[in-house]
């Protein structure tokens, strides 16, 4: 049996290591991002709620 | 929580739920050491480019992040991955008009009994000329192909990254390789 030529032609280069400094600053950058983006919402929920207790009948 | 050494040794999908739940990207980076290498080479293998499969392994990284939260655990993550790769790569390829349009061309019913033919065929290909059909067969045809004999994926598997069933694969799989059989005919003979 004859060796698989798919596996033959499968490219050999390497990946430059300059793509995995790109790819983690990117993830890093959208990661601060996403936490930005929640600090904000996290804020505005908690203000909500604040508003809510306050405006709440004082009896219950 | 794991340490570095124990998520090193943990699997693809033990990895994704630690980096689901805690959003730390640099455990992301443990998966890229793994995948980064195939991944590049399959975008190489469709764009011909390296600075352009350079450009594709970073996005299609990127947007592998963005979504680890979709990833199901039903598949593999490789499975996932891999799939997501070939679509990224066909996607740029359509985008970018750098798909050739495939000759039209009427397909013989394909027999059950033909299906090994088929494939003895295909492995007795030469690599270089392996290289030329897959360039000239469509673009899913020749991810279907690439799934098949390159990454050694299962049925089961290529169900799951392809979404369709069992026998739906195993249609396009004989369909992929009967075209390039037959573009192998009509570019190098019968030799």
């Amino acid at each position: 049996m004859s060796e698989n030529p798919f596996k033959i032609i499968e490219p050999r280069e390497e990946i430059p290591a300059t793509v995995k400094k790109e790819v983690m600053g990117s993830v890093k950058s959208v990661v601060l991002l996403l936490r930005f983006v929640q600090l904000f919402i996290g804020d505005f929920t908690s203000v909500f709620i604040d508003k809510f207790k306050t405006n709440a009948p004082k009896n219950k | 929580m794991l340490n570095l050494k124990n998520k090193r040794n943990a699997s693809d999908e033990e990895l994704v739920k630690i980096i689901v739940k805690s959003n730390r990207h640099d455990d992301f980076g443990i998966l890229y050491d793994r995948y980064s290498e195939k991944v590049y080479h399959k975008c190489i293998s469709f764009v011909k480019d390296l600075d352009e499969a350079k450009d594709l392994t970073h996005d299609i990284f990127l947007k592998t992040f963005l979504n680890l939260s979709k990833f199901s655990h039903k598949a593999k993550f490789s499975t996932w991955l891999y799939s997501l790769t070939y679509n990224f790569c066909i996607d740029y390829m359509r985008k970018n008009n750098k798909i050739k349009k495939e000759p039209e061309e009427a397909l013989r019913h394909i027999a059950d009994d033909d299906d090994a033919l088929l494939e003895r065929e295909l492995m007795q290909m030469k690599a270089e000329r392996l290289t030329k059909v897959l360039d000239t067969i469509s673009v899913k045809d020749k991810m279907v192909l690439l799934m098949k004999y390159q990454d050694d994926m299962p049925i089961t598997e290529m169900m799951d990254a392809l979404e369709c069933n069992e026998s739906a694969v195993k249609m396009r799989l004989k369909r992929a390789k009967a075209k390039a059989v037959n573009t192998y005919k009509t570019m190098y003979g019968d030799e």
